[in-house]
């Protein structure tokens, strides 16, 4: 992959994250409360002081029930959305991949491709070959002159995955980034996730998926508008998960995820 | 499909509709009136679909091309040239037709594109505010249908309203500025004036209905 040379992991001397060094991502004290425009309807409290931080090389992942706030979360950190209170702050650039592909529907993969490279000042030739590297290593290549409303669920995460990191992120955040891949792609995911680790990337990620949680080196979990972290991992480690029937990673298999 | 198609169908049927409604007593059908309602209804609502279009499914994706590094006025700038151009095409292409269904001979031609394009100009703005704020593309087309068809009709006058509302219809002065183009060859400056005026605020309106449907999504 082409882009930033490669960045050895911050690991302290008995191999965990140096999460005393500067994050890479930081957000304090967030608050966000949804107001209706429309009297007499709810006001929904969403964060009530969550905090954060996410360090260079590290793997992050956010967990939570069904409408705990996670994607407001994700959003806020991205920038899409104000928060009401607390503060962001980060270091170098940003690859966001939300729960819903945000792509327009009537452009072809590869036109979306370069639409987003234009935004990220990507030359043409670094362009091409990030979308070679990422149709490869994902599996779309035969899909590139396809309309995005013509791909299956699978393939259209593909590219919302691949938008997010055509530019070489510094800092990745991921809202359930594998919903509808094969079990090939999952794992390609997986191995991929730990290179950009490997070279430094700061890496969040939404997850249900409760067999994904020794691959983090810590998870925070998000009730009642704060962030606890769940556990943290020296190491990660990477063990083969199970197959499912038919081949796909099935959204809703794993359950809610334990507090230790 | 759409902006071919639908132009001479609702011409053909403003035509069948206001030839039934002129042989009702005390209903006097105006010269060309369905041809210039029917061109008025086909250019506000092709606009309108255009408009809902716009910001149903289409807006979400643009909050990813800001973190991706695209100035928001820029993504704004690209929807309004957006809005103008289809309201430019439609505005043609109904012109077209009218031309080839109609056997009035517009004094001004250019005069007459421009009335409307003001026309689909207000309505895909108007379209833009209704997919905003509805966020759904069936229901917004059917607001949009409704409004668009009630609109022409009373910016025709052929049915007696007594309403001032009349007055103060969106379609009302692209109208008065369309039969004076076809008939005279000119354009008064008021009604110019006045459409460019609600031109300009549902403009503003549409920036802020985009606004808030991205905080609240």
């Amino acid at each position: 992959m082409t882009g930033r040379a490669l960045q050895p992991r911050l690991l302290r001397a008995d191999g965990g994250i140096d999460t005393d060094s500067a994050a890479t991502l930081s957000a304090t004290e967030l608050k966000k409360t949804y107001r209706s425009r429309i009297p007499l309807s709810p006001t929904v409290e969403v964060l009530d002081g969550a905090s954060l931080s996410i360090h260079e090389g590290e793997l992050v992942g956010i967990v939570g029930e069904n409408g705990s706030g996670k994607s407001t979360l994700m959003n806020i950190l991205v920038g899409v959305l104000d928060q009401d209170a607390g503060a962001v702050e980060k270091r170098g650039s940003i690859g966001w991949c939300p729960q819903d592909p945000l792509l327009y529907d009537r452009l072809t993969v590869r036109e979306t491709i370069h639409l987003f490279a234009e935004g990220y000042g990507l030359a043409p030739r670094q362009r091409d070959e990030q979308l070679d590297w990422l149709a490869d290593r994902l599996g779309y290549e035969e899909y590139l002159d396809t309309r995005i409303d013509r791909l299956s669920g699978g393939n259209r995460q593909k590219v919302n995955l691949s938008v997010a990191l055509l530019h070489d992120p510094d800092i990745l955040l991921l809202d359930e980034p594998y919903t509808g891949f094969d079990w090939e792609t999952y794992l390609s995911f997986w191995e991929l996730t730990e290179e950009l680790a490997e070279r430094g990337t700061g890496i969040g990620i939404i997850s249900h998926f409760v067999q994904d949680r020794d691959r983090f080196d810590r998870i925070y979990e998000l009730q009642d508008g704060q962030l606890q972290v769940d556990t943290e991992i020296d190491e990660r480690s990477a063990g083969p998960t199970e197959d499912t029937s038919d081949g796909t990673v099935d959204h809703e298999m794993s359950g809610a995820v334990g507090v230790s | 499909m759409l902006l071919v198609v639908l132009p001479p169908i609702v011409l053909l049927a403003f035509d069948i509709s206001l030839e039934t409604i002129g042989d009702a007593p005390g209903i006097e059908v105006p010269a060309a009136a369905a041809e210039l309602g029917g061109a008025l209804f086909a250019t506000a609502f092709l606009a309108g679909l255009l408009g809902v279009f716009q910001v149903v499914g289409g807006t979400e994706p643009d909050r990813r091309l800001v973190v991706c590094g695209y100035q928001p006025w820029e993504i704004l700038s690209a929807r309004l040239l957006t809005i103008v151009a289809a309201s430019a095409l439609v505005a043609t292409l109904v012109y077209a037709t009218f031309r080839w269904l109609s056997d009035i001979t517009p004094q001004a031609p250019v005069l007459v594109i421009g009335a409307l394009l003001v026309a689909a100009v207000t309505y895909g703005l108007l379209g833009v505010i209704i997919g905003s704020l509805i966020g759904r593309e069936l229901e917004g087309s059917l607001i949009l249908v409704f409004l668009a068809d009630f609109d022409a009709f009373a910016a025709l006058g052929v049915i007696p309203m007594d309403s001032d509302i009349i007055d103060y219809v969106p379609l009302a002065h692209p109208h008065a500025m369309l039969e004076s183009a076809v008939h005279d060859g000119t354009v008064a400056t008021g009604d110019l004036a006045v459409a460019g005026t609600y031109v300009v605020v549902l403009a503003v309106i549409a920036l802020l209905a985009v606004r808030i449907r991205g905080e609240t999504i």
